[in-house]
């Protein structure tokens, strides 16, 4: 996996799940790749991963059962829209708006590229 | 775990490669970084007993390293940057050497072998520098010793084989071994490593995890030329530095630029990191 | 205990160690057959007995050079898993030990009793005599002649743990200055012998039997027992303070 600069890697691996979940590529109540599984595919220390399932075990966003390995929590997906609105509201939005500025693009013009895109 | 303590080691009398250097290692990926000459790689023949301390203690478990006791031998797996290569078959050379540890698992060598894409009955003779590279790599990884320490293992490896060991070093590793790397090539074992040495001149400047350097450091690109920065290099976005994390923010290692922030402010650095 | 010497490791590391020399020795088997072939073939062109080659001079010569056969140099990068290898080091000791005292001797005698043996069988009766004097040869060693022979492999054993590399140079330089030091102290011990002669002549034949003689008489050396350095020297120091010698510095070696 190709990492990004600017955020910690542990943070992007967690981005990474999200998507999975969201994208219902994992479903709830259903088991997750390992920690090492997933450190293999990505390439990097199974302990980076090991704190990013720390992160989402704590959010309740993934549960672990005993011997068998982690699990998609069963309402994981209304969990991750939750943190992921907030994120886009604390995070994106704020640069998005930045980048507005700085080129001088209405939000009029906003509105109607999204209209464009979605009919 | 490795203690080292109060270690002093030099080729030559009025040279020092380490002095009253101590630090420990106990598991974890890590990286062991420094510039050409600066003594990893002797710091790597020390921890196996081929070098033995001039002053001071190198010991594992408890034992000391240069005793070369065969319980000691057998917990550690040593590959050099340069080998001579046997030219046996690659069985007979693992029918040979592999009994001497006790938890060798052929099983794991195939699998590794087959992760690199090699096969296993050849004849090392007949294989290249970087594909015997491979095949001592997965040996090693899987006489599953608890200390395993690899001298430049990508060198020699071309690009798909780089991606395939960082994939047989995340497989490997479990909560109860030490894999120390030492590497110029940084980028390419960039997120696998955690803890960071970084040796220097005789001493050690860092020898920390991701997590705590993360958290005293920031690693950060901006516009404008940053004050009180580390190090600072420009680029074609503005500037990326290194500075000090005031705020708490959790940014990404860079570890080639932290390695340049610890040359250039050696005494700040040892403080910072209490060594 | 477990540490020091462990019979099934000594075992494993013994069955490495042979398997990596264990080629040389089919060279030299061959080679040496080779030779044989060669002398009875002269035997039956020229009806005469055999070539004289001194299969007996070739075993002893064998047995000497032993620990150069089974050694292949320490380096800082060829000898890396051979010092890592979990063993103690005085297993590694012994195996070679092994293969220098007991193993190339038995070689050389199976070896030498096969030759005589054949050269008895050959049909006509010409190579007869030359099988005989191998069997006498064996016969007649001496616990004296063994033990200089053993001597002489102990120094060529030290050499490979000291010099590491060009071993057969430096040893064989370092025996001359050895036998010069010692003729030397010889020479100083029996000054009265030299008092009256004038012209001395003093060499050694084949069995280190040093003779010293001059216009009127000759003495051997072995005879002169009552010189304990002498006695001392080739039977004792060398070769067991040289094998305890060899064992310590393998221990020291850095790499």
């Amino acid at each position: 996996m190709e990492f990004k600069e600017n955020k910690p890697i542990y943070l992007q691996i967690i981005d990474f799940c999200f998507q999975k979940i969201l994208k219902k590529d994992w479903m709830e109540e259903e088991r997750i790749p390992s920690v090492r599984e997933l450190a293999v595919s990505l390439e990097v220390n199974p302990n980076t991963v090991m704190r990013s399932f720390e992160y989402m075990q704590a959010e309740g966003v993934i549960y672990t059962k005993r011997g068998m390995g982690y699990f998609v929590e069963k309402n994981a997906f209304d969990i991750i829209l939750k943190l992921q609105r907030k994120d886009f509201f604390e995070e994106v939005l704020p640069e998005t708006f930045k980048a507005m500025d700085l080129l001088q693009v209405s939000i009029e013009e906003v509105v109607e590229n999204y209209r464009e895109r979605n009919s | 775990m490795i203690e080292i303590n109060n270690l002093s080691f030099y080729y030559k009398k009025g040279k020092p490669v380490f002095e009253q250097v101590s630090f420990e290692m106990a598991t974890g990926i890590y990286g062991l970084l420094g510039e050409n000459g600066v003594g990893k790689s002797t710091l790597l023949r020390i921890i196996s007993g081929l070098r033995f301390p001039h002053l001071g203690e190198c010991k594992i478990d408890g034992t000391d390293t240069f005793r070369r006791a065969p319980d000691t031998l057998s917990k550690v797996f040593y590959l050099p940057e340069e080998f001579e290569s046997p030219t046996i078959k690659i069985n007979r050379f693992i029918k040979d050497n592999a009994k001497f540890y006790p938890n060798f698992s052929r099983e794991q060598f195939e699998a590794y072998m087959s992760d690199f894409e090699m096969e296993t009955d050849r004849k090392f003779s007949e294989l290249s520098y970087g594909q015997k590279k491979k095949v001592l790599i997965s040996y090693g990884m899987s006489l599953n010793t608890p200390y395993v320490l690899l001298d430049e293992p990508t060198n020699g490896l071309d690009i798909p084989s780089k991606a395939q060991f960082r994939k047989v070093i995340a497989s490997a590793y479990d909560e109860d071994r030490c894999i120390i790397i030492s590497t110029h090539q940084v980028r390419d074992l960039e997120s696998l490593i955690d803890p960071i040495i970084i040796l220097d001149r005789n001493q050690v400047l860092l020898n920390n995890s991701v997590e705590e350097i993360t958290r005293k450091l920031i690693f950060k690109q901006t516009q404008t030329k940053p004050e009180n920065a580390f190090y600072t290099e420009s680029n074609l976005m503005g500037y990326s530095y290194v500075g000090l994390n005031a705020t708490g923010e959790e940014t990404t290692l860079n570890i080639e630029m932290l390695f340049n922030a610890a040359v250039a402010n050696r005494t700040t650095f040892k403080e910072l990191f209490n060594i | 205990m477990n540490n020091i010497f462990d019979i099934d490791r000594f075992g494993k590391l013994f069955v490495r160690e042979f398997g990596t020399y264990s080629p040389k020795l089919v060279g030299i088997g061959s080679v040496g057959f080779g030779i044989f072939a060669l002398t009875v073939i002269y035997s039956y062109v020229f009806e005469s007995a055999p070539f004289n080659f001194s299969f007996v001079t070739f075993g002893i010569v064998l047995i000497i050079l032993a620990p150069l056969i089974f050694h292949k140099g320490i380096d800082r990068i060829g000898s890396i898993f051979d010092f890592t290898l979990p063993a103690s080091s005085f297993e590694k000791f012994a195996a070679k030990w092994c293969l220098s005292v007991i193993l190339m001797p038995v070689f050389v005698i199976v070896f030498l009793l096969l030759i005589a043996g054949l050269y008895k069988v050959m049909p006509g009766g010409l190579c007869f005599d030359a099988g005989n004097q191998i069997i006498h040869f064996l016969k007649n060693l001496s616990f004296e002649k063994v033990s200089f022979i053993s001597a002489f492999q102990s120094f060529f054993l030290v050499g490979i743990f000291y010099f590491r590399k060009h071993v057969f140079w430096k040893v064989s330089l370092s025996l001359i200055v050895y036998f010069l030091l010692f003729a030397l102290v010889f020479i100083l011990f029996h000054r009265n012998i030299f008092a009256g002669s004038r012209e001395i002549s003093f060499a050694t034949n084949f069995f280190g039997e040093t003779v010293f003689s001059d216009a009127n008489s000759s003495q051997s050396l072995f005879g002169l027992h009552s010189n304990i350095f002498v006695y001392i020297s080739l039977n004792m120091v060398a070769p067991f303070g040289l094998w305890v010698v060899s064992f310590l510095k393998l221990r020291e070696i850095e790499i």
